[in-house]
């Protein structure tokens, strides 16, 4: 019996709760879950938003602060990550570049083409970085009343 | 079109007769209505797990905290210290983690 109602639920779930998730009507924890899902995918976008169309039972507010600092956590130790990887795309750069080009190197595209590549990432990278940053501050200041 | 008309009393008395009903079989069965559909409607959406979700969720974030297999404990507290600066909930929780970890690898 309970199997029973637990498939059906899951289906009622499946069909219902997608479409309407954006209307924020369904229960804190359906939307908690669903953040959870996209924080095990690094989804912080999807995450956020989803945070914050919760409205919030008082009874879920610790469990909701809980999902909030799991996500301010995740996003610094993927910024940790960025700079990291720019800090070593950075010192490639300028190691290229101070090779210079030599007359024999003209021909040779290896090198302009590392450069450009790093340079590419580079900005990638420091683009995540902004991103991560700036959806750690909309998350300092969600706070559930 | 014909108004529909609302009755209070009506209301009121099937409301009653909905209680009494309950009690009645909470009486005799010992199976509480209204929770066991509160519960059936949760486990169907997955909340009931929810607590269960946000203890991996959290040790899932423990693991990935990028950890060297040379890092020792004090270290790698330090290292929660920094990223938990205002997290104090969310800290307490890895400590207890790893406390756990400790004792039961000591063990």
């Amino acid at each position: 019996m309970m199997i029973g109602f637990g498939t059906l639920f899951r289906m009622l779930k499946r069909l219902l709760g997608k479409p309407l998730e954006d209307t924020g009507a369904l229960p804190t924890r359906y939307y908690l879950q669903e953040v959870l899902n996209a924080l095990d995918h690094d989804n912080i976008g999807e995450a956020v938003k989803l945070l914050k169309m919760s409205k919030g039972a008082l009874i879920d507010k610790s469990r909701w602060e809980m999902v909030r600092q799991q996500i301010i956590f995740r996003c610094r130790v993927l910024r940790e990550r960025h700079r990291r990887r720019i800090s070593l795309l950075e010192g490639k750069i300028k190691e290229n570049k101070n090779r210079g080009t030599f007359p024999w190197q003209w021909f040779h595209k290896g090198p302009a083409e590392k450069l450009f590549h790093y340079k590419k990432t580079l900005a990638l990278e420091k683009q995540a970085q902004a991103l991560l940053e700036q959806y750690e501050n909309e998350l300092k200041t969600m706070v559930k009343g | 079109m014909e108004q529909k008309k609302l009755s209070i009393p009506g209301a009121l008395v099937g409301a009653l007769v909905g209680l009494g009903a309950e009690i009645a079989i909470r009486e005799m069965t010992g199976f509480d209505v209204i929770e066991g559909i509160l519960e059936i409607i949760g486990a169907g959406f997955g909340l009931i797990r929810i607590d269960k979700r946000i203890y991996e969720s959290t040790v899932r974030l423990l693991k990935g905290m990028d950890i060297q297999p040379g890092d020792d404990y004090q270290r790698i507290v330090r290292r929660i210290d920094e990223l938990t600066v205002d997290l104090p909930e969310l800290r307490e929780n890895f400590l207890r983690l790893m406390e756990a970890g400790v004792r039961a690898k000591s063990a």
